[in-house]
């Protein structure tokens, strides 16, 4: 990462202020906004009540009773002028257990057929990388995830579903992402998880933060209908710890 | 008061508080009360904390029968409201009794109405709120909206019913008198995507609220807009008041239960102090678009909480 960042400050409204990165959608981009974003976060700014992250943006919520947005965007920009070696952001690498079948995976035959790959070749390929969590967005947690191997780009659906299960995993031009919460949907549903990356119950809710890791690791059907917290928790032992 | 009970649903009755305004950072929707300031001033009259939740009604509202006794306020759209068939005041502390029945007819102007009471409503938190999130099914009463037969449980009082009686907010102070004024909002922040001549004809021109509108959005019908390019971005931060333009260049103005992420162009935000008037539109409405300046904005929205504080203050017990 390189000292000098390009910055615009613009007001989302009379409560939100928006720092609008290089207009990219690459990994170094991202790291960028997470790391700026943790350094906002560890400034402990009197008035700022949240930062949330999105893919080239952040937005950080004020009290315009306790600060304004001319001071804010001073203190911002201040505060980002030099980028401190010790915000480097702290990510972790996830591996989660996907069950890729026909059952479960309501588009592989379909992908196949559109993309002449062959099922095996596509399982091949989706489990030989490593996706970068650009963001969690959406209304509940839902990890966009990339870059899928090129070979696989495909727009998204062109008549969405209206319910796509929970722990579907999707994929839609380069991105790949997992259903949080059964909802409608218009990604390509490649394969299914039981692990739970998200529960309203928790907090935080997800377990996957933009900055992570995250695999796909081929199980079976078998494996997967029988999933529970045992076989969770000797999973986590064996890949996330 | 133990419990509220549900005779009747109305069209859309959901328990709300101020929202998971902290969960956002982890892609969390923020739900909660459509007309914040409506149910933050029916819990300041009831003697409860402002964030306490409420019963938010849409149009038509519920019947319910209360089983206990204790204060409840009306606040928000003037929808008549009846207690065992007589009328009762808005924006004041009323004393209900076991058995008492509350009705309500569809209001003239607004839409949302709010039940506050004495105590608050009482369910499970769901990430720091008690907000019905109906998209993802938590949160509330069993994630969804209120149906006949439910019965939902109230908390204990915070402040001694005695000395809540006669709280009013007087008259002049009442939201719902500015519910037909202009709609302020910020430039911003990509209304450099549009052309001079649209960003021109939004605030020159009246929006329709049309008939796709409901607590995640109210999609308008106007003046189309143009992008000087496209309608699409990055995936982006987007919030309750902010004014989305697709590609088929009709606003959609994102409220309460919106997604916290979205990839179209926002012309501008709208401020603070007028979300709330905001959320009391209809299908039919109609709205003219009025830009101010921040430094105005952020001073409005300073004004309302110091007038909300002195309130506060005055109603201490």
């Amino acid at each position: 990462m390189n000292n000098k960042i390009k910055i615009t400050y613009v007001p989302m409204g009379d409560q939100i202020l928006v720092l609008q990165f290089e207009d990219v959608l690459s990994i170094d981009n991202n790291q960028m906004v997470q790391s700026c974003a943790s350094m906002i976060r560890q400034e402990n700014i009197n008035g700022v009540s949240s930062v949330i992250t999105t893919m080239a943006s952040i937005a950080v919520k004020y009290d315009s009773l306790i600060i304004q947005f001319n001071p804010l965007k001073k203190m911002l920009q201040k505060l980002l002028l030099v980028h401190k070696e010790q915000a480097k952001i702290e990510n972790k690498t996830i591996t989660v257990p996907v069950v890729f079948n026909e059952r479960f995976g309501l588009d592989l035959e379909e992908v196949s057929q559109t993309k002449d790959i062959s099922k095996d070749d596509i399982i091949n390929m989706i489990t030989a990388k490593k996706y970068y969590v650009y963001m969690v967005g959406f209304i509940h947690g839902v990890p966009y995830m990339g870059n899928v191997d090129k070979r696989l780009e495909l727009l998204r659906k062109s008549n969405p579903r209206l319910k796509v299960p929970k722990g579907s995993i999707g994929i839609a031009n380069d991105m790949t992402n997992i259903y949080t919460l059964e909802s409608p949907g218009g990604w390509h549903i490649i394969g299914w998880t039981p692990m739970e990356v998200f529960d309203v119950k928790k907090n935080p809710p997800n377990l996957l933060s933009a900055g992570d890791y995250v695999r796909y690791e081929n199980i079976s059907e078998e494996v997967a209908e029988n999933w529970d917290k045992i076989k969770q928790k000797e999973w986590d032992q064996q890949w996330n710890t | 008061m133990e419990y509220i009970e549900c005779k009747k649903a109305g069209l859309l009755t959901t328990i709300q508080d101020l929202g998971r305004q902290k969960f956002q950072q982890y892609g969390i929707s923020s739900a909660g009360a459509m007309d914040s300031l409506s149910l933050r001033i029916g819990n300041i009259i009831t003697g409860n904390p402002e964030h306490f939740a409420g019963i938010e009604t849409t149009l038509l509202g519920p019947e319910l029968i209360f089983h206990g006794d204790g204060i409840i306020a009306i606040t928000g759209a003037d929808s008549s409201p009846k207690l065992n068939g007589e009328s009762i005041e808005m924006w004041s502390a009323i004393q209900v009794n076991n058995g008492d029945l509350l009705s309500f007819a569809i209001p003239n102007s607004g839409c949302r109405t709010y039940v506050s009471i004495s105590g608050g409503v009482n369910v499970e938190d769901i990430m720091g709120s008690k907000s019905t999130f109906l998209r993802g099914e938590y949160g509330g009463f069993e994630g969804r909206a209120i149906k006949s037969k439910d019965f939902i449980k109230v908390g204990p009082p915070v402040i001694d019913s005695m000395k809540l009686k006669g709280r009013k907010l007087p008259f002049h102070h009442r939201p719902d008198s500015y519910f037909k004024k202009n709609i302020r909002f910020i430039w911003g922040p990509q209304d450099n995507r549009f052309t001079d001549s649209s960003k021109e004809d939004f605030i020159k021109n009246t929006y329709e609220v049309t008939n796709q509108s409901d607590r995640m959005g109210y999609r308008l019908d106007g003046t189309k807009l143009f992008h000087k390019d496209n309608a699409d971005i990055l995936s982006d931060y987007i919030a309750p008041g902010a004014i989305q333009v697709p590609s088929n260049g009709q606003p959609i103005v994102l409220m309460a239960d919106c997604q916290m992420s979205g990839g179209y162009t926002k012309i501008g935000m709208i401020i603070g102090v007028d979300l709330p008037l905001m959320a009391q539109k209809k299908p039919g409405d109609s709205i003219q678009f009025e830009s101010i300046p921040i430094e105005e904005a952020q001073n409005l929205w300073a004004k309302q909480e110091k007038w909300l504080y002195l309130l506060k203050m005055a109603n201490h017990n």
